[in-house]
């Protein structure tokens, strides 16, 4: 282990930027799962599918690619309403949920993932946009500007859902329907439909960040594996549906791994989520702001 | 017990005569494609104890069955057992491996063991490409023995193997199903708390669960490394068994012994089929395409579909 | 009391912040019927929890039979003889009716494995589920599941009965149904635990009533002395 104030400082400030883009990765399972108690294990290939969405973009129009994905985020929207519809009428109508809603959603990971291969092949994509390449430095610390600008919208993305979720009746609906299907019903709003809007949302954030992602690293059908950990350990950590949880659990778990990557390599990155996630729920699985 | 050693006995003769007929073609690729067959009879058969039998999804049916395959390879680098003592061996390793994830993640909801099992997987194929004892990401060359008593090749011979295991496993889980074990595990899966307030000792019987389940991926995978002759931890880990394993019992139909080995067959021939015509990951995507039907449209799978017409036939 | 089937002391439980039971206090004589009351979320049904093993208390005692039940897993608890229905049946749907009640037979009732069919059909008869023994769970009505929610209790050959919410939405004479056999299972000798809404069984069936409100056990005592006691009465109106 090589120290050095700067490469430490520089592991900081690299870890909270990757956290503030992980917690755009997560904030859709913070509604799937941690509110709607629906396990979409194929999350991380929305994620991937609207990276490549915005290689598309990038590449044909020249345009930019988290914009296009931003614009394109009412399809995703739909894409997420429609197959909480099919989950909804064959597994939570029926009481099956366990053993085949993961399995249906494992299915959909792999279709994702194989159709991507298919029309994309195996080659890592990137994408050309004008804050990719500079960076800042402030003292001793570098900020790239690929890392910096995903991180700041992504935080904006999640500060925005936050208030739709807690300053709109719909998103009080959805904040409501995680603790109490009843008092849904009693307020007269429909449950399903809340549901179906959670659900789309979630998908139109993962879409979104998925354009965050190819702007700071390549991309290639198969890395949607990794983000199964990241995301599932972010969700878990904060709180199970705590928005605030989730940026705090990615802010940690942003760290963890940049400490991992530059002290120890690279290549025990992934197994840094994996590690957090069975720690919590070994220790504390109600997480760090859950209720 | 007359009626399972009646199956057993019934079982081995089917096998024997399979074994006969793809003899008879004098064709080796005959035992290749068969074998692959096999194979994959014994994976799904293996993950519906867990997955069919108890309600836990295993996602990490790849790590199991690496792990059969590396303790080959170890055992070949190291002490050079024959295969016969091999099998066993990467059986009782995987076994145990699956008992202590097991105990570590079975406390947790169904959900969390699933992604566990996606986890060890990932942290088990990361170690094997640190591992040069093993080959690490290169791989490694095992020689397959020029010939062996009894058979008129090696290839001949992994092929009765398989065969043997593959009547191993279907006799184990119809066993398990029919016994007050297998019916500890239907009522765990239906509704855990209830179980347990019938009594049902749940975490042991998820244990077993898992143990055998582990035992049975790890003998699959032992005989591999001379079935390939080139182990890597690609060709190894790969997502074709995670996906196949849960597909092919889906299909087939979860809740008894028939329904994995249907779905294998059918399911299995088909790939054998459309990776010469089409390309392999076309071949990956139908897979994808008919698990996410069949889980949607006929949750019971084509046992499901067709028990119903012969428990009919049955009482008319 | 002096032969107590049940004694749990100081029983207290928590979630985060939030405290479902204090220092609750929760005996119950061998052979009594004793009704538990309270207004919806009073902590009856973390009580039941704590002494089933489905939840451990923070603080406390959970003594069965002279033996402590601190630390041991449900199916223990329910294999020495406690056993509960749940307020929502919970059948095993992929089993018929009969298959049902054998697992509890298998695992908690004990006996010869030959017999256990046909001691499944006789609780059936008992409960009066005979003719739907070979459907499957799903045919039944919501009568036939609290009846076989009870079969299976009694598969487990138990001396102590926690029926939860076992009549909420019937009808009165499914209620009364229901109230007959419970009855009868306690002529048996098995002590019996009622947690209810339905005002007209709990009077009818229970011997002492014990009252829970926010965690706290506010009343315990002679039906109706309890049902009359002003603080009750604030509890359940008063809100």
């Amino acid at each position: 282990m090589d120290f050095s104030l700067d490469l430490f400082l520089n592991a900081i400030v690299a870890g909270i930027l990757l956290g503030g883009f992980y917690a755009a990765v997560s904030v859709g399972i913070s509604i799937s799962f941690g509110m709607l108690d629906v396990v979409n294990i194929a999350h991380p290939a929305f994620i991937i599918l609207g990276s490549f969405i915005a290689y598309m973009m990038n590449n044909w129009l020249g345009a930019d690619p988290i914009v296009t994905t931003i614009v394109l985020a009412p399809v995703f929207f739909v894409f997420g309403v429609a197959i909480y519809h099919i989950y909804y009428v064959c597994f939570e109508r029926r009481g099956r949920e366990a053993l085949s809603g993961l399995a249906f959603f494992f299915g959909i990971m792999f279709i994702t993932e194989v159709s991507l291969l298919l029309v994309f092949g195996v080659d890592y994509r990137t994408v050309q946009a004008a804050y990719i390449g500079p960076s800042i430095v402030v003292g001793l610390v570098g900020l790239p500007m690929r890392l910096f600008v995903p991180c700041l919208v992504s935080l904006v993305m999640v500060f925005a859902v936050q208030l739709y979720l807690q300053k709109t009746f719909i998103g009080r609906c959805i904040l409501a329907v995680s603790q109490n299907q009843r008092a849904l019903q009693l307020m007269g709003a429909n449950p399903i439909r809340i549901k179906q809007i959670a659900f789309g949302i979630s998908i139109a954030t993962a879409a979104v960040a998925g354009a965050f992602l190819i702007v700071i690293q390549p991309v290639e059908p198969s890395i949607g594996r990794d983000y199964i950990g990241r995301v599932f350990a972010v969700c878990v950590l904060g709180g199970m549906g705590s928005l605030p949880g989730t940026v705090l659990a990615a802010m940690i778990l942003g760290v963890a791994e940049s400490f991992t990557a530059t002290f120890y390599g690279p290549s025990w990155a992934p197994a840094v989520s994996f590690g957090l996630l069975l720690l919590t729920l070994a220790v504390r699985p109600s997480g760090l702001l859950g209720r | 017990m007359k009626s399972s050693l009646s199956f057993l006995a019934v079982s081995i003769i089917v096998a024997v005569l399979v074994f006969f007929a793809a003899a008879g073609v004098g064709n080796e690729y005959v035992y290749f494609a068969g074998y692959t067959i096999l194979q994959y009879i014994v994976l799904a058969t293996a993950w519906n104890i867990l997955g069919g039998y108890t309600g836990y999804v295993n996602f990490g049916t790849a790590g199991f069955f690496a792990m059969g395959a590396y303790s080959t390879v170890v055992i070949y680098k190291t002490i050079q057992l024959p295969l016969l003592l091999a099998v066993p061996i990467g059986g009782v390793v995987t076994g145990i491996f699956g008992l202590l994830m097991g105990y570590l993640t079975l406390r947790l909801r169904g959900v969390f063991f699933a992604i566990a099992t996606l986890a060890l997987a990932i942290v088990l194929n990361t170690l094997i490409v640190n591992w040069p004892f093993v080959g690490g990401s290169r791989g490694v060359y095992i020689i397959r023995p020029r010939d062996i008593q009894f058979f008129a090749s090696y290839v001949q011979f992994l092929f009765a193997v398989m065969l043997g295991l593959a009547v191993l496993s279907v006799w184990i889980a119809r066993v398990v199903e029919h016994s007050k074990l297998g019916r500890g595990l239907a009522a765990i899966r239906d509704d855990e708390l209830a179980a347990e307030c019938a009594g049902v000792p749940t975490l042991r019987l998820k244990l077993i669960s898992t143990t055998l389940s582990g035992f049975l991926m790890g003998v699959a995978g032992a005989p591999f490394p001379y079935y390939v002759t080139y182990v890597d931890p690609g060709g190894t880990f790969n997502l074709a068994y995670a996906v196949n394993s849960i597909a092919m019992p889906i299909i087939g139909g979860t809740t008894s012994w028939l329904g994995p080995l249907i779905g294998a067959i059918l399911l299995g021939t088909l790939q054998q089929v459309a990776t010469v015509t089409i390309s392999s990951a076309l071949n990956l995507l139908i897979v994808g395409v008919l698990l996410v039907l069949f889980v949607t449209l006929a949750p019971n799978g084509l046992v499901g579909l067709f028990a119903p017409m012969l428990r009919r036939k049955k009482h008319a | 009391m002096p032969d107590a089937i049940l004694r749990a002391t100081s029983v207290s439980k928590h979630f985060g912040g939030f405290v479902a039971l204090e220092n609750v206090d929760f005996d119950v004589a061998t052979g009594e019927r004793v009704g538990l009351l309270g207004p919806n979320g009073s902590g009856k049904s973390t009580l039941v929890n704590c002494i089933t093993g489905t939840l451990h208390n923070d603080t406390g005692d959970v003594v069965f039979q002279g033996e402590n039940l601190n630390g041991m897993v449900t199916h223990q608890r329910i294999r020495r003889g406690v056993s509960r229905t749940f307020q929502i049946p919970r059948p095993f749907r992929s089993m018929t009716v009969r298959e049902n009640v054998e697992i509890a037979l298998m695992y908690a009732g004990g006996g010869a494995a030959s017999s256990h069919r046909d001691e499944a059909l006789t609780i059936l008869d008992q409960v009066g589920l005979g003719k739907q023994a070979e459907m499957e769970t799903r045919q039944l009505s919501q009568v036939e599941l609290r009846k076989l929610e009870l079969a299976r209790a009694m598969a487990a050959r138990p001396k102590l009965l926690i029926a939860d919410e076992a009549m909420a939405g019937l009808s009165n004479s499914e209620v009364d149904e229901i109230l007959k056999l419970l009855f009868q299972l306690n002529e048996r000798g098995i002590s019996i635990v009622m947690i209810e809404h339905i005002m007209y069984a709990v009077m009818k069936f229970s011997q002492r009533i014990c009252v829970l409100v926010a965690g706290k056990k506010i009343a315990d005592g002679d039906p109706q002395a309890v049902v009359t006691n002003p603080e009750v009465e604030k509890a359940y109106l008063g809100e």
